[in-house]
């Protein structure tokens, strides 16, 4: 699963697929997981394009938000459509995973200094 | 088949409580202000439709206890949490204390809010009554036995009057139980749990708590939706939010509504009942619980609707 990172200064901005469910959550972790190694101080997960994410999906995003812990990283998930955010609130996420309304948002908060490598063309 | 539930909540009985009570009619009384409710049918309407299920009732706190009517002359139970006193009560006032019944039990597991009842199960006291328990767990015989015994019960196990059994079910393999075929397969919980399906004249019930269930054991989520297959009625742990189940309480033996849609619409059910409520869960939130549930089956619905009920102590369910 290709969640086409970008690089600003050391956050790095995953991509989420159109939806995550059980079929797919195997391979959205390791993306995930992927992406998360090669940030340097936060990972920011662009839920824009994604349609929907269920129980297979939002385990994989806890299990992420663990790992970024350990590694003393940040990890956020922005631009949550209104079925993705209606999931979130049901399954009673809003005390484990930061969400943000822009990617924009989340570099401003997680990590400041790469804002500028977000802004760059 | 008519499913009756006699105690659905998880864990331990959970009162209501004074405050609780108090919080409820003040907030009816508000609700009333200036209206004529000068009688109780009056009073009884206003209730019923301006008022939601937990502002005007409650989902009450005994543990676990469902009966499955399958239309035979026998009782057919699960479980034996707090709320068999209730069905043994209900029980005896229509027979009165004299006709001998026969009383066919199947039991989960042996953790305590599952088996607590019995040394209250009235029907045990009584000669002539028979008493057939029935489980897949290895030790459900001597917990049932250790609680009648001093010094936590002053009732021995041996001085119960009616005839008492216990059949050692096997998993997999179908018992005929009350003239319906049962079936019983394992579940994640600590110190084991078994779910039971139950079948008769073409219609299933499957009885599933204290099960954890967890997304990426694909295979564990296959094997319990080809047990669910296509049932009329599947009752199930859906202690959790989904947040928690996979993360601070994750192996801590419980599942999700979100997981119950999901499981059940894996399998083709018809419709998932939420049981085993969380004990710190008031009314209010259980109601979020059951509002949250639905949204999310309309949210994730292939093309089959699954309907969602919630228990209470009291609900009846046609199947």
């Amino acid at each position: 699963m290709d969640l086409k990172d970008k690089s600003a200064g050391g956050a790095i901005i995953a991509a989420a697929p159109g939806r995550i469910d059980l079929s797919n959550a195997d391979q959205f972790q390791v993306a995930l997981s992927a992406s998360l190694a090669k940030a340097g101080t936060a990972l920011v997960l662009d839920l824009s394009a994604a349609d929907l994410i269920t129980s297979g999906g939002f385990r994989v995003l806890v299990i992420v938000q663990k790992a970024s812990k350990a590694q003393n990283k940040s990890f956020a998930i922005t631009s949550l459509r209104p079925l993705v955010k209606e999931v979130y609130d049901i399954g009673g996420f809003k005390h484990l995973l930061v969400v943000f309304d822009t990617v924009h948002d989340a570099v401003a908060k997680l990590d400041p200094d790469s804002l500028p490598g977000l802004d760059a063309p | 088949m008519k499913v009756t539930f006699w105690g659905t909540r998880g864990s331990l009985p959970t009162p209501l409580g004074a405050r609780s009570v108090r919080k409820k009619l003040v907030n009816a009384l508000v609700k009333a202000a200036g209206k004529n409710l000068d009688t109780p049918e009056k009073a009884d309407a206003f209730c019923e439709q301006e008022l939601s299920f937990a502002e005007a009732g409650t989902f009450g706190g005994n543990s676990s206890c469902v009966q499955v009517d399958v239309g035979g002359p026998d009782y057919l139970i699960c479980d034996l949490g707090s709320g068999v006193r209730e069905f043994s009560l209900a029980a005896i006032a229509r027979h009165g204390p004299k006709a001998p019944q026969t009383y066919h039990i199947l039991v989960s597991h042996v953790h305590w809010d599952h088996i607590m009842g019995f040394p209250f199960f009235i029907p045990c006291f009584i000669p002539g009554n028979k008493v057939i328990i029935y489980s897949c767990h290895d030790k459900f015989e001597q917990a049932i036995r250790g609680q009648n015994h001093e010094p936590c019960f002053p009732v021995e196990f041996t001085a119960l009057g009616a005839t008492i059994e216990f059949v050692k079910m096997e998993i997999d393999k179908p018992y005929d139980i009350a003239g319906a075929k049962v079936t019983g397969t394992p579940q994640m919980h600590g110190n084991d749990s078994y779910g039971y399906r139950i079948e008769k004249d073409g219609k299933t019930v499957v009885y599933t708590t204290d099960s954890e269930h967890k997304p990426e054991d694909r295979a564990e989520m296959e094997r319990a939706a080809k047990f669910f297959r296509h049932a009329d009625l599947v009752i199930f742990d859906a202690m959790y939010s989904l947040a928690d189940s996979v993360s601070m309480k994750e192996d801590w033996g419980h599942s999700s509504n979100v997981m119950g849609v999901e499981l059940c619409q894996m399998a083709g059910a018809r419709k998932l009942c939420l049981f085993h409520h969380e004990p710190v869960y008031d009314d209010a939130r259980l109601e979020g619980v059951f509002k949250e549930t639905i949204r999310f089956e309309e949210i994730t619905r292939a093309d089959k609707k699954l309907e969602v009920a919630i228990a209470y102590d009291g609900l009846v369910l046609e199947i």
